[in-house]
């Protein structure tokens, strides 16, 4: 049994299961030795992998916004200002978040037109296709609700907008739009549903897929050449 | 197929890891991102979404938001998922 005892430790044959299943998953992402086509910089341009940089600057970064950013309708837009004018450093950590963010967006969707030049969305790789998808939407959803927690009045009309677009599908739309921008003001598009959203819950899920999606690149035979 | 070892990978994205913070830091530090209008401020009165939106915005004023914002989008999804 896998489970652990009354000290909570872990039985040791156990900890050497963990232990091997992590450094074979590394090295299954990181093997010692790879084929040509998946070193060649013209196949791929590094825009799987500046994506996921721009991942690692934008949670750092927005980690350390976090500490002096406050949501909701009077606090965001003055949060924010305390942030590029006063808080040290805070503008700078502002501004790289959001470029960051703006080439993220880019590198993401020339990866999904790299992919798909050089069809390889086609079997066995359709299943990471998919996901690559997903992380694409994520990225654009991660977009708007970091735009929204500005807390400005242009900010305030785009959540308007998007909550009546949302509202717009039947049957399930006003609990979309509740569950994903709450309830924004004319004046302020910053909500603390938007804020979970775009720094816990839509981060850590994007996080996951994208090892998945890692991992599943070596799994279904690397890069495909140009 | 030839195989090289991961270290000339790991100097290519190191090479290119260094050119993207470099230039995101350039950016961050030479062009400072608008924070719009205070809610505090007379009304402007317009809403904008991020650049990547834009499409859909314009789309917004000419046709309705049935066909601009919700079929519009789930077909371009729809042709991505279908795709392979």
């Amino acid at each position: 049994m896998n489970v652990p005892n009354e000290e909570g430790v872990l039985p040791k044959h156990t900890e050497k299961q963990i232990s091997v299943s992590q450094s074979t998953f590394i090295s299954h992402i990181r093997p010692r030795f790879l084929p040509e086509s998946a070193i060649n910089i013209v196949y791929t341009v590094c825009l799987g992998g500046l994506s996921f940089l721009s991942f690692i600057v934008l949670s750092v970064t927005g980690l350390l916004l976090m500490f002096h950013y406050q949501p909701g309708e009077n606090t965001a837009f003055s949060s924010l200002l305390n942030l590029s004018s006063v808080i040290p450093y805070g503008a700078l950590l502002r501004n790289w978040h959001y470029w960051a963010g703006q080439i993220m967006v880019i590198t993401v969707s020339l990866h999904m037109v790299r992919v798909a030049w050089t069809h390889s969305y086609k079997p066995p790789k359709q299943l990471n296709w998919l996901v690559g998808i997903g992380l694409l939407l994520l990225t654009l959803i991660m977009d708007f609700s970091g735009y929204l927690l500005r807390g400005s009045q242009e900010t305030g009309a785009a959540a308007n907008v998007a909550v009546h677009i949302a509202e717009l599908i039947p049957l399930v739309g006003s609990q979309i739009a509740q569950i994903l921008f709450g309830r924004p003001s004319p004046l302020s598009g910053s909500t603390l549903m938007a804020y979970v959203w775009h720094c816990i819950g839509l981060p850590t899920i994007a996080f996951w897929l994208q090892f998945y999606h890692f991992w599943r690149i070596r799994r279904d035979g690397g890069v495909r050449p140009l | 197929m030839k195989r090289l070892p991961i270290r000339m990978l790991i100097e290519k994205e190191g090479i290119a890891a260094l050119i993207y913070l470099a230039l995101s830091l350039f950016l961050a530090i030479k062009v400072v991102p608008g924070v719009g209008t205070s809610g505090q401020a007379p009304l402007v009165g317009q809403a904008a979404a991020p650049w990547i939106f834009g499409p859909v915005q314009v789309l917004l004023f000419y046709v309705s938001p049935w066909i601009s914002a919700i079929l519009f989008p789930f077909l371009i999804i729809s042709t991505l998922v279908i795709l392979p």
